[in-house]
């Protein structure tokens, strides 16, 4: 089991008088249960990829393979794919709709033949995990703030239990200690159900802290594909291209600057305490 | 420039035939004094009252109770209306609720031309702040067509386009890569610097909060706290108690202290963090 990207391309109409490749000829495979990082500067492609994952845009050359069959392929069940591949957009907005929070988490899992019970209890399961509090679940998921929205967006995928799980800026607008107990809930799910996680994200904190894999994309194309150490080893090919290293790289960075030998290959917190203590001691 | 008397904002929920439902007290108390030319933080938890707060600074709510003035305005009087949105410009969280125009830079003129800025003044204004947000590439194109991080770079140059006293951004930054996310703090922070305009920043990444000069907590509709980021960032029980946290460079220097390394107290950036380390060695 696994996707397959196969020279994927995708242009866009736009009113100008040049097409726009948003990607250019992406080739790439992930296997189950791995949690992949995709990070590129704005308007690099990510939210165009993620779209192809999962069927919502056809993709003008290049095909895509889940589990060997061509998702593009005119007789393919888009349908099934959508309740096994479920994506939470980068804007919460475009996935609200119903009138009550807990009817908006039961929209997915409802068209997938569930027994009401196993519908409510998942719905009840994925708010909980989410932290959402239980005064909110009969209001209006647009009366809402901006992070609580959020929440309910991927509560309302993860009700679904999808097999992919794709999250594109799933944690913008979340309070720090609500960030990274949902991050925290999401590995926890992955490594539960093993699914495969992919994670659109501009912190390169949370990608460097949650997963194994790192796509690069520049400008439409797929310019790296390595673990969380190789990607953040390139400081200075990242800064050329919108991104940066995490916070702990870049201070490993400045000590290494200032003559003090330090390993730079270093990403999170733990690892940085480590070095430096073994500097110090 | 912002003067807050105990304001109360409550929210009156209805049910479908108009019936009130239930009042929620979403702003419980609020004071507060913002000098002019002063840069601001607001940070809290999901649902703490932060966009409301911002909403009714820019006279989109009226506060239940209290008194807010805006300017030397009354937000009392309807009759401000229009002169406190011009003084106060309003990035929101979302920049789907901000897109007017089909065309970019019609999109960020329309501010401006709305005040009754002469027609050669817009083009220049459309101009410097798409430059300073580097969106002048897709000055013709459709904003719907724009990727997450290009919309928000619209927006922000439409509130810049508007040359206002005080510039609340609520969460404007948060779908921005992290190149495009320095250049518009550092353009804010100029502003604030060489213009004297004021600025309000609603975040909850705790790295941008370190170029305020004062920060607010705000927690279940109140101000918990304020001082500034240096006061703020020295508990970080307190922080975390209110779902928010350090930024990384001050959670490094925590985790060292608790191994016994005797750094400085009172850091506040990375660059501080490096020279207490480089003073150990
Ligand atoms: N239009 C509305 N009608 C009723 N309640 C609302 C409305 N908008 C917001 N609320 C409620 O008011 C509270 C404060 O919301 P607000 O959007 O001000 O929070 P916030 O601090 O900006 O949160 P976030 O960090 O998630 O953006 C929340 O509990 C929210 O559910
Ligand atoms: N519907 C559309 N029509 C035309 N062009 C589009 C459309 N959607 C996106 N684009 C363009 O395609 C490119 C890639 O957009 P995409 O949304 O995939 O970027 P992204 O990497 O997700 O960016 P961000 O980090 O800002 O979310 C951008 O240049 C964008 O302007
Ligand atoms: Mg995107
Ligand atoms: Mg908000």
């Amino acid at each position: 089991m696994s996707i397959i990207l196969d020279k994927i391309s995708c242009k866009y109409e736009t009113d100008m008088i040049n097409e726009h490749y948003a990607l250019k000829c992406i080739t790439a495979k992930i296997e189950d249960g791995e949690f992949i990082g995709v990070i590129g500067h704005t308007g690099s492609g990510k939210s165009t990829l993620m779209q192809i994952l999962n069927g919502l845009v056809v993709p003008s050359g290049g095909s895509v393979y889940y589990n060997g069959e061509d998702i593009h392929e005119k007789n393919y069940n888009l349908y099934k794919l959508r309740s096994e591949v479920g994506m939470v957009f980068q804007y919460p907005e475009h996935q609200l709709f119903e009138t009550t929070v807990f009817r908006d988490v039961c929209f997915g899992p409802k068209n997938l033949g569930w027994s009401k019970k196993e519908i409510e209890l998942s719905a009840f399961e994925a708010l909980f995990q989410m932290g959402i509090e239980s005064e909110l679940y009969y209001q209006s998921p647009f009366d809402l703030s901006g992070g609580q929205k959020r929440r309910v967006a991927i509560a309302g995928v993860l009700a679904m239990k999808p097999k992919v799980l794709i999250l594109d800026e799933p944690a913008v607008g979340l309070d720090p200690m609500g960030k990274r107990n949902i991050l925290d809930k999401i590995a926890e799910i992955k490594a539960e159900r093993n699914c495969t996680v992919i994670l659109v994200s501009h912190s390169m904190d949370d990608i460097a802290d949650y997963v194994n894999r790192v796509w690069v994309l520049d400008d439409g194309k797929l310019i790296i594909d390595a673990s969380v150490k190789e990607v953040f080893s390139h400081k200075r090919d990242l800064e050329e291209i919108g991104l940066a290293v995490p916070q702990i790289t870049s201070i490993m960075h400045m000590l290494k600057d200032k003559g003090l030998v330090v390993n730079t290959n270093v990403t999170t917190i733990d690892e940085a305490k480590m070095e430096i203590l073994r500097k110090l001691r | 420039m912002i003067k807050a008397e105990n304001i109360v904002y409550e929210y009156i929920r209805r049910d479908e035939e108009g019936n009130v439902e239930g009042i929620d007290r979403v702003l419980d108390g609020i004071s507060l004094d913002v000098q002019t030319g002063e840069f601001i933080a607001v940070i809290g938890h999901n649902g703490s009252g932060k966009s409301t707060f911002a909403r009714n600074l820019n006279r989109l709510l009226t506060p239940t109770e209290g008194s807010l003035w805006i300017d030397g305005l009354n937000s009392d009087d309807m009759e401000n209306t229009w002169k406190i949105r011009q003084s106060t410009g309003m990035v929101f969280q979302n920049p789907d609720n901000q897109i007017i125009s089909s065309v970019v830079e019609e999109d960020v003129g329309f501010g401006p031309e709305n005040m009754g800025v002469p027609t050669d003044d817009i083009w220049k204004r459309v101009e410097d702040a798409l430059n300073a947000v580097d969106m002048i590439k897709y000055r013709s194109y459709s904003p719907n067509k724009l990727s997450g991080g290009q919309k928000q770079r619209v927006a922000i140059a439409g509130v810049l386009a508007m040359h206002p006293k005080c510039i609340i951004l609520d969460e404007a930054t948060a779908m921005l890569d992290p190149q495009g996310r320095l250049e518009t703090l550092q353009t804010v922070k100029a502003l604030n610097k060489m213009e004297k305009i004021t600025i309000i920043l609603i975040t909850q990444d705790m790295e941008e909060v370190i170029y305020a000069d004062k920060v607010f907590v705000m927690d279940h509709g109140k101000i918990t706290m304020s001082g500034t980021p240096r006061e703020i960032f020295t508990n970080e029980e307190a922080l975390k108690e209110c779902q928010l946290d350090l930024p990384q460079a001050l959670k490094l220097a925590n985790e060292l202290r608790k191994e016994g390394i005797d750094i400085t107290e009172g850091l506040l950036t990375a660059e501080e963090l490096v020279d207490a380390i480089c003073q150990l060695y």
